[in-house]
């Protein structure tokens, strides 16, 4: 108890060191006079009284010495002087310290977001009790090596079924399930999910106001069911009204009671807002029809305690297997179990991974000129260290002292990196456009810890090796004035090296980077919706099965283009993204097919015309004719030989549906679509082959030249055709390319702006540690040109040095940058989502590298021709 | 036994608390005194020994100190002894008097007996 009372004390003992010293003078000063008075009294002189009571006090200072040692912590305190003293002795040199501090702080800021990021994301447990146990449910097909994401009806209930493996399964139907809420012309769309009642259970969330769904929520037909709110909905749509649980709110055009608002943050499965309750009987149904259509499920469980995925994987399996063979399947897949946590966040770690290879090549490009710098600057003070060494420091008292300048560097470096990135992270939306992770990255604990610890680690690290070369100095030469000296032949070799290695790293990073910057331009250039969009108009459509299935599409058109002010318009219905390929010459292809259902005015209104074949003609646009229009990028992937008219395709959405088969009589021009405006999705078109209902489909509407559309003007329209249908979000197409526009533009610019600091961290590199290397021969130079060495000959020696050490550095960093580049290529291609091929950009590698040699020759330059200029007789003498 | 003894170590604890104990409130200089006195002037105790081990006492808690004034009006440092100073002084009287005695034993075999 005393122990730990005296160390509280001593640790307040480092703080208020002046007070505290002034108490212990004046406590020492009147002993000293009790004393002296003492002698006095006994009839002492003044002179001798003060004599004796000095000599029995034992020494002043000493006893000082020894009562601050009580005082503090001894090594705390030494440390503590230490670093003051090096701050004393940055501060009268504070070029060197802005410097080499600010090299660390553009790299580890870059590192302190990107590390904010990655601790949102995987860091941070889900917040799920015993999430280890949650995995997402996914099946493999060995046979056709495919893997899908979400389970047919018939699997989920076998999932079910397997109550040795699990506790529970629960599903959510597929993504792209938005609602709309609130009255049409006003309804927002938000992103919904039907799921199974016990979805919140297995998942171990409870909601923040009311409870969970249970099976007597579940609603058939048309009937309004009741529905869950999410935190942000509830906020943004509702204010917080506290009372919302039992009071309705409409939704799809039908009022619905809310029953639940879960907490804060949670909007499992990915971002959705409003969650319905899924029937186990609907469940049933489709497991028994024999043709499921569109309805598949995402499915997680909950693993038994104790069992392990590959457990939980064979037993699934096992049982897929039982049912399948009873019901007389010719293929049965088998169980994939993956950890949910690593669902969640698989989408985005391909990206990240590269921000995270982007922050280490800037933080070792910033760290080796933070140790270039230390040693500079140490070379510089080589007489200061001599003669600390001459006076009897050790050598471990002068590195100890390199490196707590160091360290401080480091710290202060640190404290300018948790700025920029707290900066760099409010700035998120700037660079990516809102909502690119699932999470909000925050500056918390561990972000801050990361970037001092970082920072420190790095101060330290990379002055120790600069710390222990200059406390090596050989005293004599330092001693008798001749400072300089040209180190020997492996100190130059490997200077020589670390210019190498700054200029090849420098140009690696550099071509990756251009390589991504100019692949990110030519999506946005090639941009865009790609016809002409200037006077258009879209807007969203809910449109309820029963009436979706009545075929409103032609009377929806008819109503919009009876607006006085609209020239054309069309239905598009909700794209399906992932489909199967069925050409009726090649095996399937899966792929990022873009399959477009659309109402046949749709090329009209857009104003695509055939480049090869023709568009539907009316009758076969009344009788729904089976066709298909290719866009032009597709039909140069599929077919090859460019024969593509008159081919039938089939399309289907899982590999056990049966293909739907279409006849290919046109190609038309591409089309993007938002908000990605990918330009390598590949559309194809079918007119009118599926029903419109519940998924969002669109709007298009052209306006006759520069009219705007009335407000309401749509809703009302709609509204004659049937009141159920909800409309939201009208807007001109030209708004949506802009938000669009804005944030790829982001994207492009934190690309660019992480290759900027990295050139000019190279730059900063390359200069001093030439101009270091050349500055250290002063005395060298010196010496051939008082031998009789021309300028010239000088010159030629140092670029015969150094050049072939650039064309080393440049060689090696460009092919080492070209394989980077296709090594990230391949690393961010994925078959299921095309993007755009990198290739070496050799313009700005070129501008780069040359930019760089320049740096180099006049690094090199400088000192050369403060050496040529001066006096040799100086310049040997060492006063370079 | 006529020169001057340096303080054996642990024991200027004791010999602090303890005159802290008898006389009350006391400055640095006046606990020197007392104990050299106290020792018949055997002990010397210099600044370097003595204001270390206050000050240690009072980071454990076991004195207090505050300014006040002497009785030759000179501003002083005085020490007191606290609840936990008194316990513990207590405690090594008990320990200084067992130890004694246990050495007293093999000095002396025949105290023992």
């Amino acid at each position: 108890m005393s122990r730990a009372r005296e160390l509280l004390a001593r640790m307040g003992g480092l703080f208020g060191r002046a007070r505290r010293d002034h108490e212990l003078d004046e406590e020492l000063a009147a002993h000293l006079q009790f004393e002296m008075d003492e002698h006095l009294r006994r009839g002492l002189p003044p002179d001798e009284a003060r004599r004796r009571a000095l000599v029995s006090s034992g020494g002043i200072e000493r006893a000082k010495e020894a009562y601050r040692d009580q005082r503090g912590l001894r090594w705390v305190d030494a440390a503590l002087s230490e670093i003051l003293a090096a701050a004393g002795r940055l501060r009268r040199r504070p070029t060197a310290l802005v410097g080499a501090a600010l090299s660390l702080a553009l790299g580890m800021a870059l590192a302190t977001a990107v590390f904010s990021m990655v601790n949102a994301l995987f860091l941070r447990p889900l917040p799920y009790p015993h999430q280890e146990q949650l995995v997402r449910i996914r099946e493999r097909d060995p046979k056709f090596k495919s893997l899908s994401e979400y389970l047919p009806a018939r699997d989920v209930l076998a999932a079910e079924a397997d109550t040795r493996s699990f506790s529970g399964v629960a599903v959510a139907q597929l993504y792209g399930n938005g609602s709309f809420v609130g009255a049409s012309g006003t309804a927002v769309l938000v992103e919904s999910s039907p799921i199974s009642p016990n979805y919140f259970a297995v998942l171990g969330v409870r909601p923040m106001l009311g409870r969970g769904f249970t099976d007597p929520d579940v609603v058939s037909g048309d009937a309004a069911s009741p529905v869950i709110l999410s935190y942000a909905l509830w906020t943004s749509r509702f204010g917080q009204q506290s009372d919302i649980v039992g009071k309705t709110v409409t939704v799809d055009g039908k009022e619905s009671p809310v029953v639940a608002v879960m907490p804060k943050g949670f909007e499992m499965p990915f971002g959705t807002q409003l969650w319905k309750p899924l029937g186990r009987d609907s469940l049933e149904r489709l497991a028994a029809s024999a043709n499921p259509g569109w309805q598949y499920f995402a499915t997680i469980g909950r693993l038994k305690p104790g069992v392990s995925i590959e457990r939980g994987t064979a037993g699934l399996s096992a049982n897929l297997h039982r049912a399948g063979a009873s019901d007389g399947l010719e293929r049965i897949p088998y169980a994939d179990l993956l950890p949910l946590a690593r669902y969640v966040t698989a989408p985005f770690v391909g990206e990240l991974r590269l921000w995270v290879a982007a922050a280490i090549v800037v933080i070792l490009l910033g760290a080796v000129n933070f140790a270039t710098m230390a040693l500079a600057r140490g070379m510089r003070r080589r007489e200061e260290l001599g003669v600390r060494l001459a006076l009897g420091a050790t050598r471990r008292r002068v590195v100890a002292m390199l490196v707590s300048e160091t360290a401080l560097m480091g710290v202060l470096g640190g404290a300018f990196a948790a700025l920029l990135a707290a900066w760099l992270l409010n700035a998120r939306h700037l660079w990516f456009g809102g909502d690119l992770l699932p999470v909000t990255p925050t500056v918390d604990w561990r972000v801050v810890g990361f970037g001092m610890a970082a920072t420190l680690a790095i101060g330290v690290l990379f002055g120790l090796g600069p710390a222990i070369e200059l406390s090596r100095t050989d005293l004599r030469p330092v001693l008798s004035g001749g400072s300089w000296s040209t180190g020997g032949s492996r100190e130059m070799r490997s200077r020589r090296g670390l210019v190498a290695l700054q200029l090849g790293l420098s140009l690696t990073c550099m071509a990756v980077l251009a390589a991504l910057v100019v692949a990110d331009r030519e999506a946005q250039g090639s941009g865009g919706p790609g016809y002409e969009y200037t006077h258009m108009e879209s807007a969203r459509l809910y449109v309820p099965d029963s009436v979706a299935a009545a075929g409103v599409a032609p009377s929806l058109v008819q109503a919009v283009r009876g607006i006085p002010e609209v020239a054309d318009a069309a239905v598009v219905r909700a794209p399906v993204n992932v489909a199967l390929l069925y050409p009726d010459w090649r095996p399937k292809l899966p792929a990022a097919i873009s399959w477009r259902d659309v109402s046949p005015e749709y090329f009209a209104t857009l104003g695509l015309r055939p480049i090869a074949g023709r568009l539907p003609t009316a009758a076969e646009m009344r009788a729904r004719a089976p066709v298909m229009i290719l866009s032009k990028s597709s039909a140069g992937w599929l077919f090859t030989n460019g024969a593509v008219l008159g081919h039938r395709v089939g399309v289907a959405v899982h590999g056990r549906d049966q293909p739907s088969w279409f006849t290919v009589i046109g190609v038309v021009p591409d089309v993007r679509a938002a908000p990605n405006f990918d330009p390598l999705t590949v559309p194809v078109y079918t007119m009118q082959a599926l029903p419109l209902g519940v998924t969002s489909s669109r709007l298009m509407i052209r306006m006759r030249g520069d009219l705007r559309l009335p407000r309401d003007a749509i809703g009302d329209a709609v509204r004659r055709v049937d009141p159920r249908i909800v409309v939201s979000d009208v807007q001109p197409v030209a708004n949506v390319v802009e938000v669009w526009r804005a944030q790829s533009r982001s994207r492009t610019l934190f690309f660019g702006l992480v290759a900027v600091v990295a050139l000019v961290l190279a730059m900063v590199g390359v200069y001093g540690l030439t101009s270091y290397s050349v500055e250290l021969r002063a005395r060298e130079i010196g010496i051939r040109v008082a031998l009789g060495a021309s300028n010239g000959r000088v010159v030629r020696t140092l670029i015969g040095e150094f050049g072939w050490v650039a064309v080393g550095a440049v060689a090696g960093g460009l092919l080492l940058g070209g394989r980077a580049v296709i090594l990230v290529d391949q690393y961010l291609q994925n078959p299921m989502l095309p993007r755009p091929v990198l290739s070496m950009q050799l313009v700005p590698v070129a501008v780069a590298t040359a930019t760089l040699v320049v740096i180099m020759v006049v690094g090199a330059a400088m000192p050369i021709r403060r050496v040529l200029r001066q006096d040799v007789v100086r310049a040997i003498q060492g006063g370079a | 036994m006529s020169s001057r003894l340096d303080v054996q170590q642990g024991t200027l604890v004791l010999m602090v608390l303890k005159t802290l104990d008898v006389l009350g409130p006391l400055h640095g200089y006046g606990i020197a005194r007392r104990i050299e006195e106290t020792s018949r002037q055997r002990l010397t105790l210099n600044y370097g020994t003595l204001y270390p081990a206050l000050l240690k006492l009072e980071q454990q808690g076991f004195l207090k100190a505050e300014w006040g004034m002497s009785e030759n009006n000179r501003r002083a440092r005085f020490y007191t002894l606290t609840a936990a100073g008194r316990r513990h002084l207590a405690r090594e009287t008990r320990e200084w008097h067992a130890t004694t005695e246990l050495v007293g034993w093999f000095l002396d075999p025949r105290r023992a007996t």
